[in-house]
């Protein structure tokens, strides 16, 4: 797998296969914008699109992870037609991502419910960051704790969503040919 | 190899279990004076003092792409009653009543404070 | 059964009546209507109590986006944008408003020796200073657009309402007396509704309506130039206007240097009197305005002078190193110094 990360090579293979995941994030994503948030703390949501995140940065490569993660930021602000919502997304999912590749490294891809709770709780930081900036608000810094409880909350669950998908899925040999 | 799952659950629990606490002690704090501060693009717009509304009232703040915060104000409480935001998060947070959380509308740039004093005046405006 | 029908019956009735009694109990109480929009590039509050209040509250807003239609500089078919462009080719006639404008601008451009200056557009446009693309110019770039005093040279034409600049170099900005002129405006729009109790805010500059609702005077903070979020003191005033200019409203800051946003005509650049804010108060307040300008660039002891020699205006001045300065007539305004 790490040599995937190494070949510079880009096959058609391999950019099929991130227009594909590209696109069920997206998708997975516009769904869940779509659903009220089940918490009315602004910030707070499961980030199920944090799933594809998570799987690929298990099954496939880190590279991978990250170009799958900036198109569906900008490509979901761009369906959504908020500008501002550009930035809180990417400082939340840049933030998060940085911190799961950490984590998934020291864990060397084992208890990726672990990694995807430091991914939720560092998401947040992120869009805290931004929002004490535009705001230029510090009293904005007393949903951190509630954040952070979001965070676990929500990273749990997608955690173990991701868990659970590639179990199934290495059933069915899903990523068992992901040699591009 | 040792497994590292009950060292990781530890911690994961003693995280949710501080910011549980944290959340707890913002939620449960009550400022004495309830001055509310309305802030749009990091601007003041105006503060009221909570406890002298008699009558509930609305403020509508109006921004530059027809973007509207309808803010109700009552006596000894605030909230955010109508918004076109995207989200909606700010009305669904209800009111607020000298809490440290303050009412946060992100894609419109508003927020809704509750400070305790204010050089421990009360005042109907603000010249600056 | 019939028994708990009427029982029924008699419930709905009691609801009926006390719903009714409740309602008109609300109609009794003072009305109160309160709106902020943002207009003429500031926050624009208005707040008034008593009949009608909801109608002049409307009416006053709307008011102000008709002057802002003439005044703007950034709406480019603005009354004054097209004054701007040729009325150093023609004289150019202009509306009632733009008229009244020009006269009141002129007289204090000439009380104030010029620190007041409404013709220095071109030298505020180099700078820039509120927008993104705010910078410091080059010394050759404000060499010319210094001390020339263009208010002389304006053709004022009272017969037929007609203006015509001398020189290219002029070209009006009303930046630091519009606020105060929208407001007064706005303030006859709130009496034509019978309105007699009302405060307005146009980003900074309120202009108190009558006296508050309860019959007791308006309580006015005056901001804090070292801590714009904190008063310094406050005044209590009815039918008056209280308008502060101060170092802190807007500024950039190169290489560490911060540029503030009122210049000194003379010199070109941001004015370096001594002052930190400036806060005068008066019944009319376009004067304000004008007054807070040219104050903080004159500096404490040319100010206190001016002001003292002017009728029912008084003013405050807070320096550098935080002296508090009055005039003499400021008691009457129950200022009082916060600590």
């Amino acid at each position: 797998m790490q040599k995937n990360l190494m070949t510079k090579r880009i096959n058609t293979k391999h950019m099929v296969l991130l227009g594909i995941y590209t696109a069920i994030a997206l998708a997975v994503f516009a769904i869940e914008a779509q659903l009220p948030p089940i918490v009315p703390v602004p910030g707070i949501k499961l980030g199920l699109a944090n799933i594809t995140t998570l799987l690929l940065i298990s099954e496939y490569a880190k590279r991978d992870a990250f170009v799958v993660l900036v198109l569906r930021i900008v490509l979901g602000s761009i369906f959504s037609g908020q500008a501002m919502s550009f930035f809180y997304s990417l400082a939340g999912g840049l933030l998060c991502f940085a911190a799961m590749s950490v984590a998934s490294l020291a864990l060397k891809n084992e208890n990726l419910w672990f990694t995807s709770i430091i991914g939720g709780i560092f998401h947040n930081l992120g869009q805290i960051l931004i929002a004490m900036f535009v705001l230029k608000s510090e009293n904005v810094l007393f949903y951190l704790p509630v954040l952070i409880a979001g965070g676990i909350a929500a990273g749990l669950f997608t955690g173990l969503s991701a868990q659970f998908l590639i179990l199934k899925a290495s059933r069915i040999k899903l990523f068992k040919n992901k040699n591009f | 190899m040792k497994s590292k799952t009950p060292f990781l659950v530890v911690t994961v629990l003693a995280l949710l279990v501080f910011s549980l606490l944290g959340a707890y002690f913002i939620f449960s704090f009550k400022k004495s004076k309830t001055i509310a501060k309305i802030y749009k693009d990091k601007k003041l717009v105006c503060s009221i003092s909570l406890d002298d509304v008699n009558q509930a009232y609305t403020i509508e703040i109006k921004g530059e792409n027809g973007e509207i915060n309808v803010i109700e104000v009552d006596k000894g409480k605030i909230r955010m009653k109508e918004a076109n935001c995207p989200d909606g998060t700010c009305v669904r947070m209800g009111w607020i009543n000298g809490g440290l959380l303050p009412v946060v509308c992100l894609p419109h740039h508003v927020v809704i404070e509750i400070e305790g004093e204010d050089d421990a005046e009360k005042f109907d405006d603000k010249a600056y | 059964m019939d028994k708990k029908k009427i029982s029924i019956l008699n419930l709905a009735w009691i609801l009926i009546l006390t719903a009714s009694l409740s309602f008109s109990g609300c109609r009794t109480d003072m009305q109160e209507a309160s709106k902020t929009e943002e207009i003429f590039g500031t926050i624009v509050s208005v707040k008034a109590y008593g009949e009608n209040a909801e109608e002049a509250v409307f009416a006053a807003l709307e008011k102000a986006k008709e002057l802002e239609k003439i005044f703007s500089l950034t709406i480019s078919d603005s009354e004054i944008n097209y004054v701007n462009q040729n009325a150093f080719k023609d004289a150019v006639k202009v509306s009632d408003e733009m008229f009244y404008l020009v006269c009141r601008a002129d007289y204090f451009s000439r009380l104030s020796g010029g620190a007041f200056d409404y013709t220095i557009e071109r030298l505020i446009d180099l700078w820039g200073i509120g927008n993104d693309w705010a910078r410091v110019p080059k010394i050759s770039e404000i060499e010319p657009l210094v001390g020339l005093h263009d208010y002389k040279n304006i053709v004022i034409d009272s017969q037929n309402h007609e203006i015509k600049f001398k020189t290219d170099t002029a070209m009006l900005n009303f930046g630091a007396i519009a606020k105060g002129y929208i407001a007064d405006e706005m303030k006859s729009e709130i009496l034509k509704h019978g309105v007699k109790s009302a405060l307005l805010n146009l980003g900074g500059n309120v202009l108190a309506i009558g006296k508050k609702p309860d019959g007791s005077l308006w309580k006015i903070g005056i901001a804090n130039p070292f801590n714009p979020s904190s008063n310094i003191a406050f005044v209590e005033v009815a039918d008056c206007s209280v308008v502060t200019s101060g170092n802190y409203e807007k500024y950039f800051e190169e290489d560490g240097v911060r540029y503030h946003h009122i210049l000194n005509p003379e010199t070109g650049f941001p004015s370096k009197s001594g002052l930190a804010g400036t806060t005068v108060i008066s019944p009319v307040s376009a004067d304000c305005d004008a007054l807070s300008t040219a104050t903080f660039i004159l500096g404490v002891e040319k100010s206190v002078k001016l002001i003292e020699s002017l009728d029912g205006v008084e003013a405050i001045f807070i320096s550098e190193n935080g002296d508090i300065t009055y005039t003499s007539g400021i008691s009457k305004y129950h200022f009082k110094e916060l600590n």
